[in-house]
């Protein structure tokens, strides 16, 4: 930022492609979505410009300068800076949806107010070719009065050229004379105290004092900046009431009704039968849309387990070989043991699922460009209205499939904070892609690979079981949270659907790389660390014994600290590995994977890394001879998984977004509370039932 | 004796990289937060 000389700032109304710009100029990877509210808050970065370097400025999608909710604000305030002459943009990139000129243009016709440079990049101007719609870019410079107006296509990186020429010749040019958008006279005299009082306290020019007196008689207030007192603002609204004009919609209504003189004449739409429409009814059908839904999800599960298994069995091989490899390679002693059985043996455990999330996120982010998970919120709304959930709440929900952090940044969307507070809390109960290897190691060892019903895969069906019961949990807890934290109103849901789109493979698999590097370097960091710190506690104290280095596992700091909590969780199923897994998961969910591996390679009396599945199946309770693992242990955990709290960095960001440690440590409890609780039904009712 | 020093200097370094990681992630930050009566914020 600071080797930048000039700055621009990108806005635009959610969904209109504003970060996909903004990635294609800057070169960096904010996460892209097809659908509205992806970016909650401003990120900066550097693009090269004919040949200088320019700070962009990423603003989250705004549909006006009146802010609806707390992501909104930020625009409102950051403007209200610019207009004091704090940080203002050299030029603004006005991203306008060329499929919704009229809608989206409204913002734009705020931002010229500031009297900057606005740039307006018409995107996804190949949509709207496929919608025979046609846009004289010319004529809608010259009457809208803005700097110019760039066809471009993010997707398909059409029009980039041509952009940024633009963008440099109006960096140069620094200001602009504002257009002056009709105004009926007895209006001007109205708002003309307003108007004065913004020019005489803020220094601000003519034309810009004007649009915040029209926005502050509108909404009474006027984000990042002063308002007039209450005297002078009840004055006009006394005189914008007398004249006949509703104040309540005085902005609205100006701006559109010279937009509706603008547009017309620049936009030249055919109508056509939609195809997303009709798609539309077959895919949010009340009956037909949820069963598809499930249908899809089951596919996905399915394809996790059949697809992955080649790629899974290979890095499973390759760390064996490498860790025999290791164990031949170095002489023995007490780094070899850390190398082989804490770093390669345990942390590399995890890199067996990698074919799986990879495969998950592949199909989610498909599902997300397409303009499918969109569809998706739309039914979810129905139901989360039922149980008290509102409409806002239903997109960060959905994000905390992938992750519960981004889905509670996301919370940031809910004007009302207790609505907010309510989504936070039950948002981690939705299954993260954190809880993946859990699930599949379980499932993969212990449910066996059949069909059922002739059509559905039993491993797939019962992965589609735990995120539903997540899902369900969440829907539940929500409506009783919701009578306990009483809401003081219902916010609306207004989403309007993003068109369905082929998915662009580029950007799939950058999505899909990103956040595969980001588990294998971000997690796997801290799976690591956590490895080296287990595998000295479950390796020493060295215990002199007639048995060997067998006996050391059962005697160590781990077996002591797994063996204190194993009188709580037996009733579960557990053993005391797995207790010390839940302790060491509070790290992440993915570290109890680990956790176990490293446990059984240190017990291992050979040297060779050991398959973490096989050891499990293998293993036996010393005293009764049984299987510590068996089919109903390993449901009982997957439940105990999907209630669990066991992640710290969801604990530190519900401590970060409520302020408080009330929140997060009422969300731990409850949580741990209903994951035991979950677990127990699960092992004692199998019992009862004649599992074993 | 080489190798336990190496070790003791991982181990060291795994538990410090724990620690900072913990510490990094629950240090209040620049949240968005906003309660209107629950006497949070």
């Amino acid at each position: 930022m600071s080797e930048a000389k000039h700055s621009i700032a990108l806005l635009g109304n959610p969904n209109s492609g504003k970060t996909a710009l903004f990635n294609i100029l800057t070169g960096l990877n904010q996460k892209v979505s097809n659908y509205p509210g992806v970016t909650v808050e401003q990120t900066i970065g550097m693009a090269q410009i004919e040949n200088s370097p320019v700070a962009i400025i990423d603003l989250p999608g705004t549909y006006s300068l009146v802010p609806e909710s707390h992501d909104e604000a930020i625009v409102a305030e950051e403007f209200g800076k610019w207009a004091k002459g704090e940080n203002t943009p050299d030029c603004i990139i006005s991203v306008v949806d060329s499929t919704n000129v009229m809608r989206n243009l409204y913002l734009t016709t705020q931002l010229l107010d500031l009297g900057i440079p606005v740039v307006v990049a018409l995107n996804m101007i190949d949509l709207a070719r496929e919608k025979s719609i046609e846009i004289n870019c010319e004529k809608l410079k010259e009457d809208l009065g803005v700097f110019s107006v760039i066809p471009v296509s993010a997707r398909l990186r059409e029009g980039m050229n041509d952009l940024k020429r633009s963008i440099s010749q109006a960096i140069r040019r620094k200001s602009e004379t504002p257009p002056i958008f009709p105004i009926p006279e007895p209006v001007q005299n109205a708002i003309l105290p307003l108007q004065n009082w913004y020019r005489d306290t803020f220094q601000f020019s003519e034309y810009l004092s004007r649009s915040f007196a029209i926005r502050s008689a509108t909404v009474g207030s006027t984000n990042g900046i002063g308002s007039p007192d209450s005297p002078l603002m009840d004055a006009c609204k006394m005189d914008l009431k007398m004249i006949g004009f509703p104040y309540e919609t005085l902005e609205p209504t100006l701006r559109y009704h010279w937009l509706d003189q603008v547009v017309p004449k620049a936009e030249i739409p055919i109508e056509k039968k939609s195809r997303s429409e009709k798609t539309d009814e077959i895919l949010t059908h009340p009956w037909g849309g949820p069963l598809i839904f499930v249908g899809l999800l089951t596919f996905i599960f399915q394809a996790i387990f059949s697809w992955a298994g080649i790629p899974m069995n290979m890095i499973d091989n390759s760390i064996a070989r490498f860790g025999n490899w290791v164990a031949h390679q170095l002489p023995p002693g007490l780094l070899t043991d850390l190398l082989v059985e804490g770093i390669i043996g345990g942390a590399g455990a995890i890199l067996i699922f990698l074919p799986q999330i990879l495969i998950l996120i592949f199909f989610m982010t498909l599902l997300e460009d397409f303009g499918y998970m969109a569809r998706v919120a739309i039914m979810m709304d129905k139901a989360m209205t039922k149980v008290g959930l509102h409409g806002r709440s239903v997109l960060p929900l959905m994000s905390g499939y992938a992750c519960a952090i981004p889905g509670i940044m996301a919370t940031r969307t809910i004007d009302s904070w207790k609505e907010r507070l309510v989504t936070i809390l039950v948002l981690p109960l939705m299954s993260c892609s954190a809880r993946l290897p859990i699930y599949a190691l379980m499932i993969g060892a212990f449910i066996p690979d059949q069909t059922v019903f002739g059509y559905f895969g039993l491993q797939g069906l019962t992965m589609v079981l735990m995120y539903f019961l997540g899902t369900v949990t969440a829907l539940i807890l929500s409506l009783i949270f919701s009578s306990w934290i009483k809401t003081e109103r219902k916010s609306s849901f207004i989403m309007e659907l993003p068109p369905y789109r082929i998915p662009l493979m580029r950007s799939v698999f950058r999505q899909v790389y990103t956040r595969g590097k980001l588990f294998v370097t971000d997690a796997g960091k801290i799976i690591m660390a956590i490895s080296i710190v287990l595998w000295f506690l479950a390796s020493f104290p060295k215990v002199d014994s007639e048995n060997g280095e067998k006996q050391t596992i059962h005697t160590s700091f781990a077996a002591k600290i797994g063996k204190t909590i194993e009188p709580m969780i037996a009733p579960l199923g557990f053993d005391w590995k797995i207790g010390l897994g839940l302790v060491t998961s509070f790290a992440a969910r993915e570290v109890m994977v680990s956790t176990l591996a490293t446990i059984y390679n240190v017990g291992n009396v050979k040297d060779d890394v050991i398959s973490l599945s096989d050891a499990m199946k293998r293993d036996k309770n010393p005293v009764t001879g049984k299987s510590i693992f068996t089919p109903l242990v390993a449901l009982s955990l997957m439940v105990f998984y999907v209630y669990a709290a066991q992640c710290m960095a969801t604990f530190a960001i519900v401590k970060r977004e409520t302020n408080s440690w009330k929140w997060p440590v009422f969300m731990v409890v409850y949580m741990t509370g209903l994951a035991y609780f979950g677990s127990l039904i699960v092992y004692q009712g199998g019992l009862m039932m004649g599992f074993s | 004796m080489i190798q336990e020093i190496l070790v003791g200097l991982i181990l060291i370094s795994a538990v410090v990289m724990i620690v900072i990681r913990f510490r990094k992630q629950v240090t209040v930050g620049d949240g968005n937060h906003h309660c209107d009566d629950c006497g949070s914020d």
